[in-house]
């Protein structure tokens, strides 16, 4: 059973099902968006509905009430895809891809040919053979990857403009979470000299407006079937509501605005930053507090006996160690959590019970782990009897290993730039 | 070379000379224009036709005029203009140019057989 819509083409009604209205819909779209670029491309869109309300009478003639998803198929395939219809582009596009399929089928009776032809007097012929080819087969392998596949902005997985989504689909990374992980690392590395570089990729890259377009920026074949095929699964998507179609195009003045406000935002996480590298090292001085007290079950793991003294400053209280690691490791792991879910593009929203328990636990982490420190701080400070206003790590430069001194180094470089 | 990709782009380089052909001195509509052309095997989809008419019709070679149909939506029909005209008389010329030079060495090679 499919639910059918009532759709008015010139003046005549037809009924036609969901699936069939929304790739009907799809491809008069993407006809407007192709040829829109044209002189007068509004009027050959406008033929083409025309001519699709004629075909759609005739099959009302012939006493077909209700039109489904095969007759539009067919009627696609009687007009034919924007890329097909184009006489200029089209063209080529055709005779390269008939190329490519040529030299495609060629290696492969070659492959053939060099895989029959193994006798054992002519073994290192064959091996040079074959390691000629395998480097043929790597070359080809990468060149196969990027023909026929364009650089695109992402729409339907994006969290700015889609950049690091179309570059991860360009160059076949399944997540683009390492792309974009590598974007905000080198923005705050490189004094975000990076963002610059966004925006100007923002600008420069074409969105993939149209289905075809997604196709290429996947790398796959242009054709009525994989075109049905994307369109299809498409309104799929758009029915589950995960599908997010960019059809308000973002002039490059207001990707500009957006930019400058996320280098403010992008500021102040420098901070942010900051606070994460601190709580890094309390984990680690309280991890490595704990191995130093242990020696019974540590004893191999050489630790400085600056954090063996650690303990001696919890004397009486040594689980007050462990308590501080595990809130210390839980306020690392929630904002963690939550960077890694807003990277993915996560649909499903958290409820925001979730969202409010994981604000007090985080809270609660933070005040307990941080009271733990303050309370061996103090301990420390009443056991030398100086003042601990000093950063803890700076008063014993020499006595830290190189990993934590290493770690406050960039800490304060960071902080100071 | 290629052969198919040689003959697709004969066809191509044809329909426009095809299309002025079939609206000489009669005005027609896509459909007849179309049904006209895959009889004739000069396209593959039918789209192909509304981007070579638009462009014509730019160019100030056809016009159309809108009219009602009992049959389906209001119909386009297509006429040459003078210009239109002028330009078809020009392709006939080359046409002809082209045809005889084509026969003539085809019959040349029928002598060296």
């Amino acid at each position: 059973m499919k639910k059918n819509i009532t759709i008015n083409l010139f003046g005549t009604l037809y009924n036609i099902d969901e699936d069939a209205y929304q790739l009907l819909d799809n491809y008069l779209q993407s006809m407007k968006n192709y040829f829109g670029r044209q002189l007068n491309g509004d009027e050959i869109a406008d033929d083409i509905e025309h001519r699709v309300a004629e075909l759609l009478w005739e099959y009302k003639e012939q006493g077909i009430e209700a039109i489904n998803i095969d007759i539009i198929k067919e009627i696609i395939g009687k007009i034919g895809n924007p890329s097909e219809i184009d006489s200029r582009e089209g063209s080529e596009q055709r005779a390269q891809s008939d190329q490519s399929y040529a030299y495609d089928e060629q290696n492969n009776e070659r492959e053939q040919a060099g895989n029959t032809s193994r006798s054992a007097g002519e073994s290192f012929q064959s091996f040079a053979n074959k390691a000629g080819q395998g480097a043929n087969k790597a070359f080809q392998k990468v060149n196969n990857h990027f023909t026929g596949r364009h650089l695109y902005r992402n729409p339907n997985d994006k969290l700015l403009g889609g950049v690091c989504s179309g570059l991860s689909n360009y160059f076949g990374i399944c997540d683009p979470i390492w792309i974009r992980l590598a974007f905000i690392l080198l923005a705050l590395f490189s004094r975000l000299l990076m963002l610059p570089i966004y925006l100007v990729l923002w600008i420069v890259i074409p969105l993939a407006q149209t289905p075809e377009d997604r196709l290429r920026m996947k790398g796959e074949k242009v054709n009525p079937d994989t075109l049905n095929a994307q369109v299809i699964s498409e309104s799929e998507q758009q029915e589950k509501g995960n599908y997010t179609p960019n059809t308000t195009s973002h002039s490059g003045c207001l990707r500009i605005i957006f930019g400058c406000i996320l280098a403010f935002l992008l500021l102040p996480l420098s901070v942010v930053l900051f606070g994460f590298i601190i709580l890094l090292v309390a984990v680690i001085a309280f991890g490595l507090g704990l191995i130093g007290n242990i020696p019974e079950i540590f004893g191999f793991i050489p630790v400085s006996d600056y954090f063996s003294n650690i303990a001696g400053y919890y004397a009486g209280h040594e689980w007050l160690i462990l308590v501080g690691l595990v809130f210390a490791i839980y306020a690392i792991y929630v904002p963690i959590y939550f960077i890694v879910r807003a990277l993915r593009n996560e649909e499903k929203p958290l409820s925001s019970a979730q969202i409010v328990s994981y604000a007090i636990s985080w809270l609660l982490a933070l005040v307990v782990a941080s009271f733990v420190c303050f309370y061996g701080m103090n301990n420390h400070k009443r056991a030398y009897n100086e003042d601990y206003h000093r950063p803890r790590i700076e008063l014993s430069t020499s006595h830290t290993p190189n990993v934590a001194l290493e770690l406050y180094k960039v800490a304060k470089n960071l902080l100071t730039r | 070379m290629n052969v198919d990709n040689t003959k697709s782009q004969m066809r191509k380089g044809m329909l426009e000379y095809c299309i002025l052909l079939l609206l000489n001195k009669r005005a027609c509509y896509a459909n007849d224009i179309i049904s006209k052309l895959k009889a004739a095997e000069m396209i593959v989809v039918e789209g192909t036709l509304y981007p070579l008419l638009t462009r014509l019709k730019n160019d100030n070679l056809l016009k159309y005029e809108w009219q009602e149909s009992t049959q389906g939506p209001p119909r386009k029909y297509y006429a040459l203009t003078t210009d239109g005209e002028e330009a078809l008389r020009q392709l006939d010329n080359s046409w002809n140019e082209i045809a005889n030079t084509v026969t003539i060495l085809q019959t040349k090679r029928l002598e060296i057989q």
